[in-house]
This record gives structure tokens, sequence and C-alpha cells, in this order.
């Protein structure tokens, strides 16, 4: 299988936060959704993909390259997404397009301008006068429009409406449609990462969690609600982890099939917050930290 | 590196007429005191101060970290900042000869000569490119805001050695000849040259272990 993105043993230490050895691969194709809470790793791992800040261990191979995001062949071929749109107030988007050509050999000056009508985007007006979601929406057409390979997006859906969310999802999914396309898209709405993503990427305190395939977690994971004594009896190898009241007890477990069956057990599927909640808490747990 | 410098100019286009006024504002206040040099050396320090404008809207929109994502190296960054300066500073010596040509033309020289005009002119262009090498590491390196208030300090500490130097010359009893005033020149336009390429390898350091 040929990976778009790999890290090996990714370690960043911030004071007060680390990376620690993070290691992942994302498929040629997919969509991967990163997910994790608020500062749980999700933009430093990015920017360290993107060689924006230096790494204190690991290896990152970009589209096959060692050190990619170094190398201008391999930006030529990504595209990148911020939360927010760190285009200068006072351009506008024919300025946009003329930067851009001169920057990417690949410039598709017609594909950018369509976008930018598609978005409905004024080409007269400043930056400035940009709404949060126009400013995205221009960002993205400037990150689809130079034959682009791998989309890199960090929260890009964030703080926006879900109109604009469900638009740019969309794209997303158009992009996909060549098979040699990859996204990476890191957020903390699990719904459009829920929709979209193929693979799940889960990080916490700087530690990956998870790194599964969204059909394995859909089947494979169920949220069993039963009785405290009747949850002691459930294999520990299936519990991912559990949440007590003074009702009933959760529990997330894998191979959810297996209970299908137990007469005194509800099964049922666990959402991708679930999967998020549930794991965040365990590793918690195992911490020794509260909540 | 061209995609660049064509963002910076897009950005200063914005302040062309403000800076149309200047240059009018400026150049009857010098026909007023009858005086053109400050309006050709007004000019320079105007049009290179125009890198902080730039600098600010890079840094207000945090471009710098998005331009690392596109085909763009750290060293890129450095070296469009340093040819826009480049550019600034020539817009501004034309400017200034310019208006010094007219300016003699139409009311004479008072007594001074085109090319003394020019040889003064030069050495406070040389001055101004001296300071501006110091202070670019340090916008690369601590932001604009606070390396702003860096340059009327260099420009003390500069004018300082150079008039301390003359004082210094003077009760040493060296005669101050046409000869020694065109060896400063010469030195001062060698030390400004190799003073802003090491200050470029200064600011691509900075840039090369900067983390966004």
């Amino acid at each position: 299988m040929e990976y778009a993105i790999d890290v090996q043993g990714l370690t960043k230490h911030y004071p007060g936060f680390a990376l620690e050895h993070v290691s992942f691969s994302v498929p040629s194709g997919s969509i991967v959704g990163f997910i994790g809470e608020n500062g749980a790793g999700k933009s430093t791992t990015i920017k360290a993909v993107l060689d924006l800040i230096q790494k204190d261990g690991g290896e990152i191979t970009l589209l096959g390259k060692k050190d990619g995001a170094a190398l201008r062949e391999v930006k030529e071929q990504i595209g990148v997404v911020f939360d927010e749109s760190y285009f200068p107030d006072n351009l506008r988007v024919p300025d946009v397009d003329t930067i851009m050509r001169c920057i990417f050999r690949n410039w598709e000056s017609e594909k950018f301008l369509s976008y930018c009508r598609r978005f409905e985007l004024p080409e007269k007006k400043m930056v400035k006068t940009f709404s949060r979601g126009m400013k995205m929406k221009l960002s993205i057409a400037v990150a689809l429009s130079h034959q682009t390979k791998l989309l890199i997006l960090d929260e890009a859906t964030s703080g926006l409406d879900p109109v604009v969310r469900n638009e740019i999802l969309d794209i997303f999914q158009e992009f996909i449609q060549e098979e040699d396309h990859t996204v990476f898209l890191s957020s903390h709405i699990t719904s459009d990462i829920e929709r979209i993503a193929d693979y799940i990427l889960l990080i916490h305190k700087g530690k990956m969690l998870l790194f599964e395939d969204k059909d394995t977690l859909r089947y494979e994971y169920g949220i069993v609600r039963c009785t405290r004594e009747r949850a002691e009896q459930i294999e520990k190898s299936q519990i991912v982890g559990l949440r007590e009241n003074q009702f009933e007890t959760e529990i997330l477990v894998k191979h959810a099939g297996k209970l299908q069956n137990a007469a005194d057990l509800v099964v049922d599927r666990a959402s991708l917050d679930d999967i998020l909640l549930f794991t965040v808490k365990k590793d918690r747990k195992e911490r020794g930290e509260r909540g | 590196m061209k995609g660049l410098l064509i963002k910076d100019l897009c950005n200063l286009r914005q302040i062309a007429k403000q800076t149309l006024i200047v240059l009018a504002v400026l150049a009857a206040w010098c026909l007023f005191l009858n005086n053109s040099q400050i309006f050709s050396m007004m000019m320079i320090i105007y049009c290179m101060m125009l890198i902080f404008t730039a600098m600010s809207y890079d840094e207000m929109a945090n471009f710098d970290k998005y331009a690392l994502t596109l085909p763009v190296t750290r060293r890129d960054l450095v070296k469009t900042k340093y040819a826009l300066l480049l550019i600034l500073f020539a817009v501004g010596i034309l400017v200034g000869l310019l208006g010094e040509g007219v300016f003699y033309l139409t009311r004479g020289g008072g007594g001074i000569s085109l090319t003394e005009h020019a040889i003064s002119l030069f050495s406070v262009a040389c001055l101004y490119l001296m300071a501006f090498a110091v202070l670019m590491p340090f916008i690369f390196r601590l932001g604009m805001e606070k390396a702003r208030l860096l340059l009327a300090l260099i420009f003390v500490i500069a004018f300082g050695v150079i008039y301390g130097g003359v004082i210094l010359v003077r009760n040493m009893g060296i005669e101050i000849t046409d000869q020694l005033v065109a060896g400063v020149i010469a030195a001062g336009l060698v030390l400004a040259v190799a003073g802003f390429f090491l200050s470029y390898l200064i600011s691509v350091n900075i840039v090369q272990k900067k983390e966004w």
C-alpha cells in the first residue's frame, strides 16, 4: 500500500506538552480524520508534518519523499488549509491568482477562478471584507488549484456554519474521486469526520490512542448498557472504556457482535463521539488524572 | 520569490495615495525652507520604512506560516524582504535625486554643485542602509512591533558614532580634506554593502530556526 503521509516515532517537546512517538500512515486515495480534544496535539502534529516546527525525533515521509515538506517538488502537490485564512487583508481574488501563478509551477488559473465563482467570492472586494466562511473558501480554492494530490486541513471547518461546512465537505469528497488524491483532515467536529473519513486517527495528550478504518469502528465497536454486576462478566479484553452512574454502566466494547445475542445486554452502535469520549477517559484513568 | 514580491507590492498599493500626499507635503515644505537635501533624505527614509508596512501586513495575517506550506523556502521569505528593501531604497534614491535635480534647475544649488548634492545623498543613503541592515534581523527575530522601537535607537547610535568620529578626527588635528571625505564615503559604501549581506545571512539563520 502506498502512503501519502507516513509518520514514524514523531516526538516534539514543549514545556508542559509533548508529542510522544506518534506513528501513523495515511494511505493514498483515502480521507483520514484526525480527532482529539483541543490541545491534544493535532495542530502540532500537522505543523511537524509541514515542517513548520522542528521535530525532536522521528521520521516523516510525504508523498514518498523523506522530509517532503522541505522540498519544493513535494509542496507543489500539497494543498494546505488552516483554521484561518492567512491572506493579507488588502488582496483581491485576481491578486491571489497572480501571486499563486508565480509561486506554483502547475497553477490552474481557470480552475481557481471557477472555484471562486462557484463559492461566490467577489472579485473586486478585498479579503478584509470577506466573511470567515468566504476566507476559508478562498483558502480551499487555492489549495485545490495546483494539481493537488494531498490536502492537509487543520480545523478547516471549525467556526463555520453547518451550510458552509456541508458545502466544503462535498468538495473534499469530489476531490477524493481521483484515486491518487488524499485528504488528511483534523477537526474536533466529529460529525464532519464521521461523514467523510475512511480512517480515524485519535490523539490525546500528545499520544496516539487509535487508528482504525471507519467501518471497523462502526461495526466492531458498540456501547453496552447493563448493571455493574453484569458488566463485570464481560471479557476485559473487549472493554475499551466504561462510564458508570447510579442506574447503569455504559461500556464501549470491541467486537460488539459477540454480545449482540445476550438477552440481558443492550448493545447500541457507538458514535465517533462515544469512541472519543470513552477512549480519552480510559487514557486519563490510566494516567491517574481526574475527569 | 516573484510571487511573494508581487504580494508585497499588492499590499503597498494600498498606501500609494498616502505616499503621494507625503511626497507633495514634503516637497512643499522643502521649497518653503529652500532646502532640497531634506527632501531627498526624507524621501529615502520614507520609502525604506515602507518595508515595515509590508512586514506588518504579513505579520498581522500570519502569512509566513502559510507561505511555507507553498513551494516557498524559508530562505525565499528572507530574500524577498531584502529584495523589497533594496527596491524601496532604489526608488527612494531615484525620487530624491529627481527632487534635488528639479530643485537645482529651478532654484539653483545655493553654491553647492549637483555632484556634491549627489555625494551627500549617497552617504546618507549608505547610513540608512546600514541602519536597516542592523534592524532587519531584529524584525525577523522579535517581530515588527518590538523591532520598530529599535530603529530610533539604531539611528541615535549611528549618528553618535559618526559625530564622535568627526570630533575625534578634529581633536586629533587631522585635516578633513576632500580625499578623506571621499575615503570615508567609499569605506561607508563598502561597509553598507558588506553589512547588508551579513544582515541577510543572519536573518536567514534566524528564520531557518524559527517555528510557526
